[in-house]
């Protein structure tokens, strides 16, 4: 177990200084601190610093950016190992193939939460500077939006250990996309009461994320009370899921034939 | 030996490059002959400043896609309070003096300029609420060079006029300028009429018949008795009914009337027949918007030194205009080849 836990850390803190060695992700973030202080550039007519709005663009800007990272960097995780064949090399020195994706998990998520870290607190200090009020609640907003990056990373890591990139791709926005919708979905099968239709969405809504759960966007912009407990369930759920998809990717990758 | 080398010296290198670069110019003077050509959308540069030119790269769905949420995003805005920085400034569910929604209209104007409502809000918001009286109305004449054919136009002429005209119900040390109201009121009955505004269903309280009433108000105000009445006709208000304003004007005009009310058939006539005796020839272009602000901006100034209302004639303003034109008329003419002036209105 605690050889298991031993290898886990390790391919989570490779991967996370392999991530710092992308230089085209550092370039990338990089110029999303500039992109952040242009919302300076907003006070079209002098009224003021508007904070409400410099935090609206500054959340949006970072989870698009945690978007790119979770793409961008899962692919690059399992199926270059498997090109490469520098996964035999791994595997030979651990009991379970489900430990290395897990590992590989781990060095993303945490890439993804050093990158945030510094977006927010930017995002943070930025607002500080020129309002002159420390907005707290950004923290949650973005510990929300990392959780639910963790989501779509897990869900991604799952998909690339038996289908191609392409198909990842394809398959992990349109899971995103679906995620955000099943309200809408759900509204449209009420209206026509459609009992095929409902029981479909809520079997598709059981396996696949629900990220509306995640949107708290309007919490964190408007200032609104957000209850320590939800933030707590939120934190559950989000870890239930990664486990689960976890699981069944290191299921699919232990009966695969590498 | 060591002489000039001709083309044929460098293994063809400039000729070939000489005969991309002449495609090049060939494809350039194509597309911006067309642009020309066709120059309703291409040439609609009012104060286009780089980022504005370098966002129309994006498809038109695409804008108004991100124009739409900004718009929807406003709304939202507008209906909780404000933040920790501004407590206490303006109340949730208003727009006055709401500062947090100006940089989301703004960039929702950004993406697409043609979104007339966001015109109309902003506007009213700077001018009235905010001290930005001059960048209001410089807003509101934007949107009105950007929807110069929309059905909605009149409503952004009578907005300017508004402002102009009770600015100082909302402003201390302003003072309403209603002569520079009254060229915007004539200049929106006569959008009305031009773009068929008639045809389109709006909630808004900017129907002919309400801008006719304020027109024949201040008509009233300047002493131009007959006009006034001819407006409140055209408006289709009389003593009869319950309305303070018009049984205030009917009783300075001492003047009766019968309570048959024009119908809606019919209306369209009235506003056509009224904007004809009250203006010059309609011609429909953005020159003319144009005319309009240049001719308000010139009177408003012209009545701030003198402190009169009726200081400038409406003969001398037409004249100006009309001179303005021409010489805008020859300047496009001459500049632009192959430029039809009745081509734009087609």
């Amino acid at each position: 177990m605690l050889r298991s836990l031993s290898v886990l850390i390790w391919i989570g803190w490779y991967g996370f200084l392999e991530t710092l060695r992308n230089r085209l992700l550092l370039g990338v973030s990089l110029l999303i601190l500039p992109i952040l202080g242009a919302s300076l550039l907003l006070n079209t007519y002098d009224l003021g610093f508007q904070a409400k709005i410099v935090k609206d663009i500054g959340l949006n800007i970072i989870s698009i950016f945690g978007l790119f990272i979770v793409l961008i960097l899962s692919l690059d995780q399992i199926i270059p190992d498997m090109e490469r064949r520098s996964i035999y090399f791994v595997l030979a020195r651990m009991s379970r193939r489900g430990i290395y994706l897990a590992g590989r998990f781990l060095g993303v998520a945490a890439s993804l939460a050093f990158y945030q870290t510094i977006m927010g607190g930017f995002l943070v200090l930025l607002l500080y500077s020129q309002a002159g009020i420390w907005y707290d609640e950004l923290a949650i907003g973005i510990f929300v939006l990392f959780l639910k990056q963790c989501v779509l990373l897990s869900v991604i890591l799952t998909l690339a250990t038996f289908t191609s990139k392409i198909v990842i791709m394809s398959l992990g926005i349109l899971i995103y996309g679906l995620g955000h919708t099943y309200d809408l979905f759900r509204m449209l099968a009420d209206k026509q009461s459609n009992t095929i239709f409902s029981w479909l969405i809520e079997c598709v809504a059981f396996f696949l994320p629900d990220f509306s759960l995640y949107e708290i966007r309007i919490n964190i912009v408007h200032e609104l009370p957000f209850q320590t407990s939800s933030l707590l369930v939120l934190t559950v759920y989000t870890c239930a899921l990664c486990m689960f998809y976890l699981a069944l990717g290191g299921n699919i990758l232990s009966r695969r034939d590498l | 030996m060591y002489g000039a080398p001709s083309i044929r010296h460098l293994g063809g290198f400039p000729r070939r490059w000489l005969v991309i670069l002449f495609l090049l110019v060939i494809a350039w003077t194509a597309l911006w002959s067309l642009k020309a050509r066709h120059g309703g959308s291409s040439f609609d540069a009012y104060d286009n400043t780089l980022p504005e030119l370098a966002v129309r790269i994006l498809p038109r769905q695409v804008r108004d896609l991100v124009a739409g949420y900004l718009w929807l995003t406003a709304d939202e805005y507008i209906h909780f309070g404000p933040s920790r920085a501004n407590t206490g400034r303006f109340l949730a569910g208003a727009y006055a003096g709401n500062t947090e929604i100006i940089p989301v209209l703004e960039m929702a104007l950004f993406f697409d300029p043609t979104r007339i409502d966001a015109y109309a809000i902003l506007g009213r918001n700077l001018t009235l609420f905010l001290p930005r009286f001059q960048d209001g109305i410089r807003l509101l004449q934007r949107g009105v060079f950007y929807n110069r054919d929309d059905p909605q136009l009149h409503e952004l002429f009578t907005e300017i006029a508004f402002n102009f005209g009770f600015i100082e119900d909302y402003r201390t040390g302003m003072r309403n300028n209603r002569a520079v109201g009254l060229k915007y009121l004539e200049a929106a009955i006569r959008a009305f009429k031009r773009t068929n505004g008639g045809l389109v269903k709006t909630l808004s309280i900017w129907r002919p018949e309400n801008i006719q009433a304020i027109q024949a108000r201040w008509l009233l105000e300047a002493g131009k008795k007959d006009q006034a009445l001819e407006a409140l006709k055209a408006a289709g208000l009389d003593q009869d009914l319950n309305i303070p304003l018009s049984q205030d004007v009917f009783r300075s005009l001492g003047a009766s009337m019968t309570s048959q009310r024009p119908t809606p058939s019919t209306y369209t006539a009235s506003v056509a027949k009224t904007s004809s005796s009250t203006s010059s020839s309609e011609t429909g272009h953005s020159e003319k918007a144009e005319s309009v602000h240049d001719d308000a901006e010139h009177q408003h100034e012209h009545q701030h030194k003198h402190s009169g209302h009726d200081s400038t004639s409406s003969s001398g303003a037409l004249f100006h205009s009309f001179g303005l034109m021409v010489i805008a008329g020859i300047l496009l003419f001459t500049s632009v080849p192959g430029f039809k002036p009745s081509a734009k209105n087609q």
